[in-house]
């Protein structure tokens, strides 16, 4: 079978650069989404197993600035690779920018249609858009099944058996491939991949492809006005000093004064 | 092409109605509703809605033959009106790739065509314009239909949906206490600061103490699973605005950090005092939350008397 994994290359929530109530997306470092990793290691283990022959990468990069962003997609692609995937697509366009979760559906489709695919693994949504839409609407570009939040998989003489954590069941569904099957982190643990595993991962093939290569044309259905930073002011009142005793009187103190204890 | 919004729900979050309201008012267009399972004793024309479509049996186990119903025939539909939740989400992006139309998640604030959305995380506000039909995902739990007068009847007619191409074998309940920590006023979230399970009996005593909701972090409620998943504040648990949020023994990931940004006055409570939760809190204390906590507990009991 051949597998694939949609990683996406999120902004790093936890390193947000902000200038007022402006974020600096062009200086905010990009990461690998952290439930990606869980999918990456899902398709390796299929592989592992016999069952995938050959794991691609497939991502569609979505911040600015573009030439910065391939050398950073780069580097961040190889630590997939050393997991064990065979090789990676990375789709960099300046059209592509700040483009909604549609945008990404129709890019991925077109990369998927044109190099074949059995099961396609991803997160079930990202640390930064956390729509989680891409997924289903792969499937439905490819007119494929789709098994969303799944937290267990097993592929069994061409049937796939998965488990999907709903908000208040929990199903087990069987399906065949080709399918679009989105992960939870409770799938599994990812792995860390070893020096030799990285040193190899080296020698992976990572294309590069635009719009032009794959043709596509983008006709932007969102127009986004505007970015603001949600600005939350705290006050920052670190109590480090005293007694245990002196401590949770401060703070009762604190919060007397702000109102909040009944 | 007459336009129209389609509303899409069950007898669980009859809420999202208020949306296609709020959408009515703004557009003038006629509301359509499609109700999933059971509807025995729900008349919709009370809440302005002119056609309920409903579709009987059925769990939403394949979203595909429903999106194609959808797709064949409300053509015409400009906004399409559903409520947040995995199975809900699942079938908006499969109707958006047949439709090839976008969806918008969780808007905060809409005036059609302008909606605004939290993104980066919840980070940020983005304000949208979008020309052309969309599907709108809201938690119906925000919104509170409209009753605009009694025994308008609704035209109902019933109708039917292929089965899917996924098999269910089975489905396991998942226990679902009464626990709504959306609406806590306060909440006292526990993390990986706690050693075991039953070390958490010091929190809840803090937060009886106090009033208070029992929340927690990620690897609680879906690892260790010392908590069931009503308790989980996060990204992809729930998110809360409370009046007072205490985070006692939690780092403080960005995930975890989305789920409360809202509340009003927060707390942390670490004894590394490198946790990036620090960075996030109005009173931060570093301290051993097992020295910590019963000395706060006792001293808020004593306030009260």
């Amino acid at each position: 079978m051949r597998v694939w994994v949609l990683v996406k290359l999120s902004l790093d929530t936890s390193q947000l650069r902000f200038s007022g109530d402006r974020i600096l997306i062009e200086e905010t470092p990009l990461r690998i989404n952290d439930i990606d990793r869980n999918a990456v290691e899902e398709a390796v283990r299929l592989k592992e197993r016999g069952i995938a022959k050959q794991v691609s990468i497939l991502t569609v990069l979505k911040y600015p600035p573009l030439k910065d962003r391939v050398k950073e997609a780069d580097g961040l692609i190889r630590q997939l690779l050393a997991m064990g995937a065979d090789e990676a697509y990375v789709v960099a366009d300046d059209a592509l920018i700040l483009t909604d979760p549609m945008v990404t559906s129709i890019v991925a489709s077109e990369v998927l249609k044109a190099n074949g695919y059995d099961i396609i693994i991803t997160g079930e949504a990202s640390i930064d858009g956390y729509s989680g839409q891409v997924p289903a609407m792969i499937a439905a570009r490819l007119g494929i099944p789709v098994v969303t939040y799944v937290k267990e998989l097993k592929v069994d003489n061409g049937i796939v058996t998965v488990r999907r954590d709903l908000d208040n069941e929990t199903q087990v569904v069987d399906s065949r491939a080709p399918l679009v099957v989105s992960v939870t982190r409770e799938i599994n643990m990812p792995r860390i991949p070893t020096v030799i595993q990285i040193r190899l991962a080296i020698k992976k093939p990572i294309k590069l492809l635009t719009l032009n290569d794959i043709n596509v044309r983008i006709n932007k259905v969102i127009n986004v006005k505007g970015i603001k930073a949600i600005q939350v002011s705290r006050r920052g009142i670190i109590i480090d000093s005293g007694s245990v005793e002196e401590k949770a009187e401060k703070l009762i103190e604190y919060l007397t004064k702000d109102n909040v204890l009944r | 092409m007459r336009l129209m919004i389609l509303v899409i729900l069950d007898k669980g979050n009859l809420g999202i109605i208020g949306v296609a309201q709020e959408v009515m008012e703004a557009t003038g267009l006629t509301i359509n509703a499609l109700l999933l399972g059971n509807h025995e004793g729900i008349n919709l024309g009370d809440y302005g809605v002119s056609k309920v479509y409903a579709i009987n049996g059925s769990g939403l186990i394949d979203p595909a033959p429903l999106a194609r119903f959808i797709t064949n025939n409300f053509n015409d539909a400009k906004y399409i009106i559903m409520p947040d939740n995995k199975v809900y989400r699942t079938l908006s992006g499969y109707l958006s790739g047949l439709m090839n139309i976008p969806v918008i998640i969780n808007p905060t604030d809409f005036k059609p065509p302008s909606f605004k959305v939290n993104a980066v995380g919840n980070r940020a506000i983005m304000e949208l314009e979008v020309q052309r039909p969309v599907i709108i995902v809201a938690q119906a739990a925000r919104f509170k239909p409209k009753q605009y007068s009694q025994g308008n009847k609704a035209m109902v007619t019933n109708v039917s949906v292929e089965p899917g191409s996924l098999k269910l074998i089975n489905v396991e309940g998942k226990s679902i206490s009464n626990v709504r920590i959306e609406e806590a006023d306060i909440i006292v979230a526990v993390g990986r600061g706690f050693k075991s399970k039953d070390d958490l009996k010091l929190a809840i005593d803090l937060a009886e103490a106090l009033g208070a909701q029992l929340g927690c972090s990620r690897p609680l409620a879906a690892d260790l699973k010392w908590l069931s998943e009503e308790h989980w504040v996060g990204l992809s648990g729930h998110r809360v605005k409370p009046r007072l949020y205490i985070a006692v023994g939690i780092s403080g990931q960005p995930q975890h950090l989305a789920g409360m940004m809202e509340s009003g006055v927060v707390v942390v409570i670490n004894i590394d005092k490198n946790a990036p939760f620090f960075k996030y809190c109005d009173y931060g204390v570093v301290e051993d939350l097992y020295r910590l906590l019963p000395a706060l507990t006792r001293k808020i009991k004593e306030r009260r008397r």
